[in-house]
């Protein structure tokens, strides 16, 4: 980087800083469309300008050397618009509040100042200010502190004005008070009223907690921060699934936890836990010092405590009763009922409206019948079966699954690569198990450890032997047992053995449930058994355990792990399997995204991009498929280390897309530039070199040179020679030679290929994949051409119709199809055979 | 160690704006003796988590050292400069002793100013200032101005406006460049630790 350099980095920064945080990306895209280096270089500012501490806060000196960047100096002092900030009075999650006057001709009227979050999007904050002006009207309400004004600092540090309440929380306000039960529930029927007539307004709080609710000497409650989520956009769909959610977690409902979509049902709940804190002085769940994740597993799983036994002794002494037994029997029954009712998981089965509540606190009061009930014990039961069916999974392949159906032939040379990498991650778990299993036997001196691990003795037939003893041996070891387990899972993923795998991966996953595992264990553990299901063709199966795995990230707020990166691709597999390659882009997208974010620009960065063109491809987004491809390719030429062969697979998927987009010389250039990669990275005797053949093929038979096609497919299919003779790879061979017959008028030698293809096609890809339809089109065209009409329209008609499914009807794949099932059909109508 | 009389310092500061060669050359070494010997106290002061407030120390040293009846504020923007390169240098030659003094590769010379907003414990909050200084330095090379508003709102504790005296812009620059400076250190302090 020279000044020079960095002078446009700047003055691009300075517009880009301007947009709307959602519009930077792609206003970076339009400033410097053929500069990608520069828009990485202001993209990494932008994202550092908006990264707030706690996003790191794995590393306390890296977070606090952010926070020492962000600090800013008290604001006491300053003039901020038409307030003169006189002092600081607190500070909490979100920012620091300060008290300030405005301070007109007129009158001075005092008004708090708090500000937000570093790395909020100051401009966003005023602009949903302007816009939801007239729903902070409509909350004009005597128990809710009015919202007056947003502004940013000289340092777009976002701030809000606020109505200034001289009060205390409401739980301090309680005890100090010593008011009794029948006071506390009086004053909370002013929090319900409040919070009535925000849900009126379709405004949810989202963050409801004694903090928040303030109350003046004179006994007048007064709520704070209503509206504000809307502000700092909390209420984004990107947010709420993000690491930006804010919350507090004692006070959190379990849909907030989960990520789940927030409702007024989220307010009741939050207005339950201050309702249980108010009579017991304590949470419903006992989170002290506990971990984060730990605390959001239990407010999402188990149920609250009893009031009677959260009761602290101070609050029964401010109430004004004996004991705690006392204040417990006091609370015993339908105010129990009450505050459980708020608090269910689900928002649906608590109360319907804050009114509700209310109204079931001044039955209570009154001696009359309440609403609320006890959950059920039947319900109670469903539950937990529910959750314990929940509670089976393991382990992670790598990234290796990635390679997935594409363009042309080319996702076949990713299976021929995947195929070496699996060789290679079996070897690479060999050597684990091994070591490990040294170490396991000989640590705990077990009986066959006698047997030995010989030199010749497989490491497979040692454990296979062994398999059955690991829980029966290790009964006082789950750790070891785990551990064996889950590393039988790779070795038998690796290997493609999913019938030995799924017990293992079975028993991690009860391992993990029994000992409580955290949501990313569970996840990997989810995920490691929705693989063998994957690799068993139990594909429904592996979904519902795919998306368990998610559900658990989800509930930690999807850090950005491996285990996400891994979790996504299997998804994007499995939805690609589904015949649904846009969910199936979306979940490699945020792979991408992820990944890129955790691991920078490498090459599996630049491969899953490519499989993103390929699924963009597959849903016949040609334009967007050329998009990715070519991102792939500014990746790989911005990877250090020299050329990698990876881009000799990703040039014939963009030169396949090209070609389909009918720019034939681009195309030819980009696949015979990736035969080139390969014979400088690989070699020219390597099987993927095969592949690259048979791509050219489909390209020279395209543009009319079938006798070029026809040599070139068959030095292709040559190369791949050392696959096994039944691989779905060679069936792409197989169909382009046929249908290069075909072309030279040479029928009867294609129709063997294409029916050989066609039968491992069948076996190897699911129902309706649009590379078994293309088959089967061409021995439609191979039938016709032999005067076998009827089968031959039958076939090209399912094969239009599953290329129409798969692809869509404007791909130029379908109608191709289309045509030559329009072409047979009518032929058939006239009596006449075409040739 | 020498013991400058303020009116001295006062003396040079004026020579120093009006241009007289030599004046700096008297004044930077005068200035960082004193300096240094703040900010050791500082340090001892409040040794329990080594916190240093740079602006409260800028500020003392500029009493200590300048007469303030006949210092008049060009001359203060001046001191403010210096003085900002200076607590610079102490700082990350502290942190450098305690490097050094430590050989166990855990350096964090703690400058703990004003940290709001976030509710964790202060305690465990220190600065790899080491870090923060090699990016500084690498912003320095690449663009100058934005560098030396951090210097001065950094180590010296100037506001906006007085930061903006003293460079001699606008305001709304000053802004401009501390924002883009901000976000520059930032990231380059994720991406070494990315590396590390």
């Amino acid at each position: 980087m020279t000044p020079d350099r960095f002078a446009q980095v700047r003055v691009l920064w300075e517009s880009a800083l301007e947009q709307p945080v959602t519009e930077r990306e792609a206003f970076l895209a339009r400033a410097a469309p053929a500069d990608p280096e520069l828009r990485a270089e202001v993209m990494t500012l932008l994202q550092a300008h908006d990264a707030t501490s706690g996003t790191f806060s794995g590393n306390a000196v890296l977070a606090a050397g952010l926070d020492f960047l962000d600090a800013l100096p008290s604001l006491a002092g300053r003039r901020l618009g038409a307030y003169q900030v006189t002092r600081e009075i607190g500070h909490g999650g979100m920012g620091t509040v300060y008290e300030a006057v405005r301070a007109d001709d007129q009158f001075t009227k005092r008004v708090a100042i708090k500000t937000l979050r570093v790395g909020s999007d100051s401009a966003e904050v005023l602009r949903r200010f302007r816009r939801e002006r007239q729903i902070q009207a409509a909350l004009a309400h005597p128990n809710i502190a009015t919202l007056l004004d947003a502004g940013a600092t000289d340092e777009r540090v976002p701030y809000i004005v606020l109505e200034y309440v001289d009060g205390l929380p409401i739980d301090v306000h309680c005890e100090q008070k010593r008011l009794g039960i029948a006071a506390r529930l009086n004053l909370f029927q002013q929090v319900v009223r409040a919070v009535q007539h925000a849900h009126r307004q379709l405004v949810v709080h989202r963050d409801l907690k004694p903090s928040n609710i303030l109350v003046t000497d004179d006994g007048v409650v007064k709520l704070l921060d209503f509206g504000i989520s809307k502000l700092i956009g909390d209420d984004h769909e990107e947010t709420l699934t993000g690491a930006a959610r804010a919350f507090t977690t004692a006070f959190a409902s379990p849909e907030q936890i989960r990520g789940e979509p927030i409702s007024t049902a989220t307010d009741i709940y939050s207005l339950g836990i201050v309702l249980f804190r108010l009579l017991t002085g304590a949470n419903p769940f006992d989170l002290e010092g506990i971990a984060a994740a730990t605390a959001w597993a239990r407010i999402c799983d188990q149920p609250p405590r009893a009031l009677g036994a959260a009761a602290t002794a101070a609050t029964a002494t401010a109430m004004g009763y004996a004991s705690t037994d006392r204040l417990a029997r006091a609370l015993r029954g339908e105010l129990e009922a009450i505050v459980l009712m708020a608090l269910r998981k689900e928002p649906d089965r608590r109360y319907p409206t804050a009114d509700a509540l209310g109204e079931d606190l001044l039955n209570h009061l009154r001696g009359h019948p309440v609403q609320a009930r006890p959950d059920s014990a039947g319900y109670r039961i469903r539950k937990l079966v529910t959750r314990n069916r929940l509670a089976t999974a393991a382990l992670a392949v790598a990234f290796l699954a990635m390679a997935v159906g594409t363009v042309a032939a080319v996702s076949q040379a990713r299976e021929a690569t995947a195929q070496a990498r699996i060789a290679e991650a079996e070897r690479t778990t060999a050597t684990r198990v091994s070591g490990f299993l040294q170490k396991l036997f000989a640590s705990a001196d077990l009986s066959w450890a006698g047997q030995g691990l010989g030199p010749n003795t497989t490491i497979a037939e040692t454990i296979d032997s062994a398999t059955g003893k690991i829980d029966t041996e290790l009964v006082d070891e789950p750790a070891a047992a785990e551990a064996l387990h889950r590393i039988l899972v790779s070795m038998y993923t690796a290997r493609r053995n999913p019938a030995r795998g799924e017990p293992h991966a079975l028993r991690v996953l009860e391992l993990l449930g029994q000992r409580k595992a955290s949501n990313q264990e569970m996840a990997r553990g989810l995920h490691d058994l929705g693989i063998q299901l994957y690799l068993a063709g139990r594909r429904d199966s592996s979904l519902a355990l795919l998306e368990q795995a998610y559900g658990r990230l989800e509930a930690d707020g999807f850090p950005e792990t491996e285990n996400l990166v891994f979790i996504l691709n299997q998804l994007a597999l499995l939805a690609m399997d589904a015949g649904d390659p846009p969910k199936a882009e979306g979940y490699m997208s945020r792979a991408l995204e992820v990944h890129r974010r955790v691991f920078g620009d490498d090459l599996l960065a630049a491969i899953a991009t490519g499989n993103v063109g390929v699924m963009r491809n597959a849903q016949g987004d040609l334009a967007g498929a050329e998009r990715a491809f070519r991102q792939a390719e500014a990746i790989h030429a911005s990877l250090a280390g020299g050329e990698n062969y990876e881009r000799g697979n990703n040039l014939p998927n963009l030169g396949g897309s090209l070609l389909l987009l009918g720019r034939i010389e681009e195309a030819e250039r980009n696949m015979r530039e990736a035969i080139a990669v390969y014979d400088r990275t690989i070699g020219p005797a390597h099987l993927v070199q095969g592949v690259g053949r048979i791509n050219l093929s489909r390209l020279e038979l395209a543009d009319g040179r079938p006798t070029e096609a026809l040599a070139t497919v068959r030095r292709g299919i040559e190369l791949l020679d050392g696959l096994p003779p039944e691989h779905p790879t060679r069936t792409g061979g197989g169909t382009q030679e046929a249908a290069i017959l075909l072309a030279l008028g040479r029928p009867a030698e294609a129709e063997p290929l294409v029916r050989w293809a066609l039968g491992i096609r069948e076996r190897w890809y699911p129902p309706g994949d649009w590379r078994t339809a293309e088959t089967q089109g061409v021995l439609g065209q191979i039938l016709l051409a032999r005067g076998q009409s009827d089968v031959a329209i039958e076939l090209l008609q399912s094969s239009h119709q599953n290329l129409s499914t798969a692809l869509g009807p404007a791909d130029p794949r379908t109608f191709a199809a289309e045509r030559a099932a329009k072409a047979a059909g009518a032929g058939d109508g006239k009596g006449s055979v075409p040739r | 160690m020498s013991d400058p009389h303020p009116s001295e310092i006062t003396t040079l500061l004026q020579a120093m704006a009006e241009g007289q060669p030599g004046a700096a050359d008297q004044l930077v070494p005068m200035v960082y003796d004193r300096l240094r010997d703040l900010a050791v106290r500082a340090m001892r002061r409040e040794s329990e988590g080594h916190t240093l407030q740079p602006t409260a120390l800028v500020h003392e040293a500029f009493l200590l050292l300048v007469d303030q009846r006949s210092t008049e504020w060009k001359n203060r923007t001046h001191f403010y400069s210096m003085a900002a390169r200076i607590m610079r240098r102490v700082l990350i030659d502290q942190a450098r002793m305690r490097l050094a003094a430590k050989r166990s590769g855990g350096l964090q010379v703690t400058l703990n100013e004003s940290i709001h907003g976030v509710d964790d414990d202060p305690a465990q909050r220190t600065v790899d200032i080491i870090a923060i200084e090699e990016a500084l330095t690498r912003l320095e090379s690449l663009d100058e101005r934005p560098a030396r508003v951090v210097e001065l709102r950094f180590f010296a504790g100037l506001d906006v406006a007085e930061t903006a005296t003293v460079l001699n812009i606008s305001p709304a620059s000053v802004t401009r460049d501390w924002v883009f400076a901000r976000a520059f250190l930032k990231r380059e302090l994720l991406l070494a630790e990315g590396e590390a």
